[in-house]
């Protein structure tokens, strides 16, 4: 896992544009448009923690799921469009999200939880107990 | 779709895999090719229209509704926040950045003129959308057609 850029914390904010899903790569995705969602990954000495930004998924919508050494989420929009409408001016375009991650060996994947507000996922990985930093009790020496 | 931009180490490989990715997108036939216009000014947006009002969308999760400052003109609305996505990190270190974060404004100019007092904005699942019901006389109406006889 790298640094990939800064994110300047203050001042104007920037438009990235959506990253599109390789449906050749993913042929189990089904039709339609596939972004790959925006995450922040950080770490603390208890726990990982992902946080994936998914606009127009709701909670119900939303998937974690691991797959041998994968974390797996997926996320169907449902709020975004309506198809009624008629589109005059687009910038964006509206899709579902896919995303691999890989999971360390130091994660307890019993524990995995995730939950979803305002269109942000986030799951939390807990270490497992041997991994979590721990005192060495020092004996006294002879 | 495919250019010569970077001329001496051109990747046949991968830009054989994004012409056939395009060939099956249009093959399927459902989904619209991604389609961008406009400068690049957060949020990015999409305007559509039904016979009575414009609406306004924007993709912005993380945020609440009242965290938006939002201000309509006749012709013109304004979309003002801040986005912040430095978590509570708990004493803990980035592994990885992709979210933005940050101030910003947009000023949006309409394609009609709206009635500012009645506009409405909701903010469900991270979209926010802003519904701007059109001025009468910016309403599409019929204009009848008399049959004249002969």
């Amino acid at each position: 896992m790298e640094e990939r850029r800064a994110v300047s914390t203050s001042g104007e904010i920037g438009v990235t544009d959506k990253r599109e899903v390789d449906t050749m790569a993913h042929q189990e995705l089904r039709s339609g448009n596939w972004f790959v969602p925006a995450t922040d990954i950080y770490e603390t000495p208890e726990k990982v923690v992902l946080v994936v930004d998914m606009p127009g998924v709701c909670y119900d919508c939303a998937h974690v799921n691991v797959v041998d050494d994968e974390l797996v989420v997926t996320g169907h929009v449902t709020h975004g469009e309506d198809q009624d409408d008629y589109v005059l001016y687009r910038e964006y375009d509206v899709g579902h999200y896919h995303r691999h991650f890989g999971l360390p060996p130091a994660i307890n994947r019993d524990k995995i939880e995730a939950s979803m507000t305002d269109g942000v996922l986030t799951v939390m990985l807990p270490k497992g107990a041997e991994f979590k930093p721990r005192r060495v009790p020092i004996k006294v020496g002879e | 779709m495919v250019g010569y931009r970077r001329a001496g180490n051109w990747d046949v490989e991968s830009e054989l895999a994004q012409l056939q990715r395009e060939m099956d997108r249009l093959a399927r036939g459902d989904a619209k090719p991604v389609a961008r216009q406009g400068n690049r000014v957060f949020p990015a947006i999409i305007i559509s229209a039904t016979d009575e009002k414009l609406v306004v969308r924007a993709e912005v999760p993380g945020m609440k509704l009242e965290d938006f400052e939002l201000s309509v003109s006749d012709d013109m609305l304004t979309v003002q926040g801040t986005r912040s996505t430095g978590e509570q990190l708990e004493g803990g270190w980035y592994h990885r950045r992709e979210r933005e974060s940050g101030g910003f404004s947009r000023a949006i100019r309409l394609a009609a003129e709206v009635v500012g007092d009645k506009a409405e904005a909701t903010y469900v699942a991270g979209v926010l959308t802003v519904s701007l019901p059109l001025k009468k006389a910016a309403k599409p109406r019929e204009i009848p057609v008399k049959v004249v006889e002969g």
